[in-house]
């Protein structure tokens, strides 16, 4: 028996070592980027901000953070997480760590602010966005309208209750009938409702996780019709803007910014962000892939 | 220098991969792959030839694979520096409202349009004019603008409003151009060598809001610059082998390497705690053999993504636990580790199951006769029973390897998706597809296949190699080995079992 437990201590033991070699590259790859950068900087003490940011945001974020980095040698940016607004929040109440986020909506902001993991103060609305339908390229779709969904003659995909993009569809949904709020709102519809918890009445759209997957899905012609941002049309080429939704029929789209509250470089993350909204090489960026400047 | 070797791996692999089927999968990505980074209109569809592109729908005007110039030959001008911008900002410059806004660069004198969806207002500066001899009252010139900034306007809208579409177009070289109630500013220079283009009402207002008089949807601009058709070259889009080698000197590599450090690293992992694992239950009573074969097994029967979230609830920030690992600065969640940590659980039971079959399978009796003639038993299980399980045991290993490879459920939810750190292949091919960028995706497929294979045919070479005893000795008759070994017992059996031992030592340590 004794034989017995020096075999398992000795496997055991093999298997700490490996979660020793484990911990000891733990800081491979957090001391590599860093160390790229303070070079960058000439060794000034470099900072690296990790950012959050919505789904819709993804190569337009991307190239604004290669020219912000580029004029700041002393910052650099680690991987942008670019997932769906509620899902961020996800990630944020797991334990990781971000210093700046930006969501897609109002109402996801708010979450945040409320869970504690933003800085109120600092918060700012960055962008607008405009909702629009859209179809795979080469449809024979178009102005389609709102009306046009009644009747189930399209088979539509939206974001689900964590995407903003989903929740705006809701609320633009619900001034035709096709979306029934919680009893909550009930008799509510359009901007005056959130958009989550209710249900589809109707119609049966398909949903998705951020409003990439959304855009995809019309891209690959899953679906006739897909509600996504003006922006995502640009983002991914191969779908057609196939109608624009009033903006009346949703709440504003405002993509609102603020900085962490763990953030360990806060007056980093809050330089930033005044750079995206103020600079006009970044505003050059955000027209390109279609943002407008919030006022 | 990592990179660069990675590069020439790759490259490798590619070349072996693509040997037998290789002008298929050349022209297939070509064809069916979008590329975001060259809009060129849909009429290119057909590929390949820089030559045959554009002029087709276009008439005439060559358009750059950049999607930045545009040529007709035979033209006195060209156009250059083309940018075309989905919106503009209705935001205050310098706290001055100037109304909706376009940044266009830090030059003067640029070529502008900007559509409202029913009208598209040319401007063309008043210098530029005259130095090409433009006559903005000429319909034969403005045909030739009109063409230029279709071709051009197309070719980056990517599905968004056209300029084809619109059917009112004016022509201007005047600076501020009214139409409708709206004023149309170019060139503006609203900072100290910054121009923009703005659109305000007559009476300075707001005329993208809808209560204004003039209200206008202001759809897209497009900016560029008129040059000499000599100084604009159009640069071709790169084709075959070419747009190859391009496509993977920019690819990112570093899901490779994150794939083979968590594979590697989870495959170690594995294979000692499951062969410790199978051989501790085989030691404990039937009752609690059962029980502990059941925890150790249900990652398996347990979708991945259940993995993943239990392991989430346990090493997040909501638990004492994890609090306590982020407390220590050794975050588990979202962290390279993590990856680690669920390719480790999930492919686990792959292994231990592997392992507890194979020593299961043991004939005791030979065991015991180790036993008899004083043998440890590190000796015995290193001896006996690692090489006798050893086609088992590598089996087990390969399944383990190849569910720690795949994993993805688990890892997204625990680890995420942090380029350079917690990507790996699986991951990487699911959000490059996302992401739009299929040509990647399908980059990675094929990377992941090829090594899968290489990785599986390798270690069944090496564990035939390793159970070489297993085959007929040649004066031993053809099925005589097999069949011997199984009705071997007591004495014989031990020989056999020392025999394969020394056979198989090479592979065991």
């Amino acid at each position: 028996m004794k034989k017995t437990r020096t075999i398992i201590a000795s496997a055991l033991a093999c298997s700490a070592l490996g979660l020793l070699a484990l911990a000891g590259c733990a800081s491979g790859p957090d001391a590599a980027p860093s160390g790229a950068s303070s070079a960058a900087a000439g060794g000034q003490p470099a900072v690296e901000l990790q950012v959050f940011a919505a789904n819709s945001l993804s190569k337009a974020m991307d190239e604004a953070q290669e020219l912000y980095a580029s004029q700041n040698p002393g910052v650099a940016f680690a991987d942008t997480q670019y997932k769906g607004s509620g899902e961020l929040n996800e990630m944020l109440a797991a334990g990781s760590y971000a210093d700046l986020l930006v969501t897609a909506s109002k109402g996801t902001m708010d979450d945040a602010v409320e869970r504690g993991y933003v800085d109120e103060a600092t918060r700012t609305d960055l962008f607008t966005n405009e909702l629009v339908f859209v179809s795979k390229e080469g449809s024979a779709l178009q102005d389609v309208t709102l009306d046009d969904l009644k009747g189930g003659a399209y088979s539509l995909c939206v974001g689900d209750d964590s995407v903003p993009a989903g929740t705006y569809a809701a609320q633009a949904l619900s001034t035709v009938g096709l979306y029934e709020p919680p009893a909550a709102e009930a008799g509510k519809t359009g901007a005056a409702i959130t958009g989550k918890g209710g249900a589809y009445t109707g119609i049966t759209p398909i949903l998705q996780t951020s409003v990439g997957n959304v855009c995809k899905q019309a891209e690959n012609g899953d679906v006739d019709l897909a509600i996504v941002y003006s922006s995502d049309v640009f983002r991914f080429g191969g779908v057609k803007n196939v109608g624009i939704i009033p903006d009346d029929a949703h709440k504003p789209i405002a993509y609102p910014g603020a900085v962490c509250a763990g953030s360990e470089n806060a007056q980093a993350a809050a330089d930033f962000m005044e750079w995206c909204l103020t600079d006009p090489d970044a505003q050059k960026i955000w027209q390109k892939w279609g943002f407008e400047l919030s006022e | 220098m990592g990179a660069k070797l990675a590069q020439v791996v790759v490259a490798c692999l590619l070349a072996a991969g693509c040997a037998a089927p290789s002008p298929c999968w050349a022209d297939d990505s070509l064809g069916s792959v979008e590329e975001p980074a060259a809009p060129i209109a849909p009429a290119s569809a057909s590929g390949g030839q820089a030559v045959e592109r554009a002029p087709q729908d276009d008439d005439g005007v060559e358009v750059s694979a950049a999607g930045d110039a545009a040529l007709i030959e035979g033209c006195r001008f060209a156009v250059a520096d083309f940018a075309r911008s989905q919106s503009g900002s209705n935001r205050a410059v310098d706290g001055t409202y100037q109304g909706y806004n376009y940044y266009v660069g830090t030059e003067p004198d640029n070529l502008a349009v900007v559509s409202t969806g029913s009208m598209a207002v040319v401007y063309v500066p008043a210098a530029t004019a005259s130095a090409f001899r433009i006559d903005l009252a000429s319909a034969a010139d403005q045909q030739l603008l009109q063409r230029y900034l279709v071709a051009l306007d197309s070719a980056a809208a990517k599905g968004s409003a056209r300029l084809e579409a619109v059917a009112d177009w004016r022509f201007t070289s005047e600076q501020r151009y009214r139409a409708g109630g709206i004023e149309f500013r170019f060139d503006m220079a609203l900072q100290e060598g910054r121009y923009y283009t703005c659109v305000i009402g007559e009476d300075g207002g707001d005329v993208t809001a809808s209560s204004h008089p003039a209200h206008a949807q202001l759809a897209h601009a497009d900016f560029g610059r008129i040059v000499d058709p000599h100084a604009v070259a159009i640069q071709g889009e790169a084709t075959g082998l070419e747009w190859l080698a391009a496509f993977l000197a920019e690819v990112d590599y570093s899901p490779l390497w994150v794939t083979l450090r968590t594979t590697g690293l989870a495959i170690v992992l594995i294979f000692a705690l499951g062969l410790a694992a199978a051989y501790f239950t085989l030691r404990l009573p039937p009752r609690a053999q059962d029980t502990f074969d059941s925890i150790f097994t249900i990652p398996m029967v347990l979708p991945p993504t259940v993995c993943g979230f239990l392991l989430l609830l346990a090493f997040g920030r909501s638990t004492a636990l994890g609090q306590w690992f982020i407390d220590v600065g050794f975050p588990l969640v979202f962290s390279w580790q993590a990856t680690v940590i669920a390719a480790v659980i999930v492919a686990f039971p792959l292994m231990y199951r592997s392992a507890r079959g194979a020593f299961e399978n043991l004939d005791p009796n030979m065991l015991d006769a180790a036993r008899t003639l004083g043998w440890s038993d590190p000796r015995i299980f290193f001896r006996i029973m690692l090489p006798l399980s050893w086609s088992s045991i590598a089996a087990g290993t390969v399944l383990a390897f190849a569910r720690a490879l795949g994993e993805f459920g688990a890892t997204l939810f625990l680890a995420g998706n942090y380029a350079g750190v917690t990507r790996t292949i699986p991951i990487a091919i699911y959000f490059e597809w996302m992401n739009g960028n299929t040509d990647v995706a399908v980059f990675w497929t094929i990377v992941i296949i090829m090594f899968s294979f290489v990785v599986i045919l390798f270690i069944n070479l090496w564990s035939r190699r390793t159970t070489k005893y297993r085959r007929p000795v040649a004066d031993d008759g053809p099925a005589s080995g097999r069949s011997r070994r199984k009705r071997l017992g007591g004495d014989g059996a031990l020989e056999a079992g020392v025999a394969a031992a020394d056979a198989g030592e090479g592979g065991a340590r």
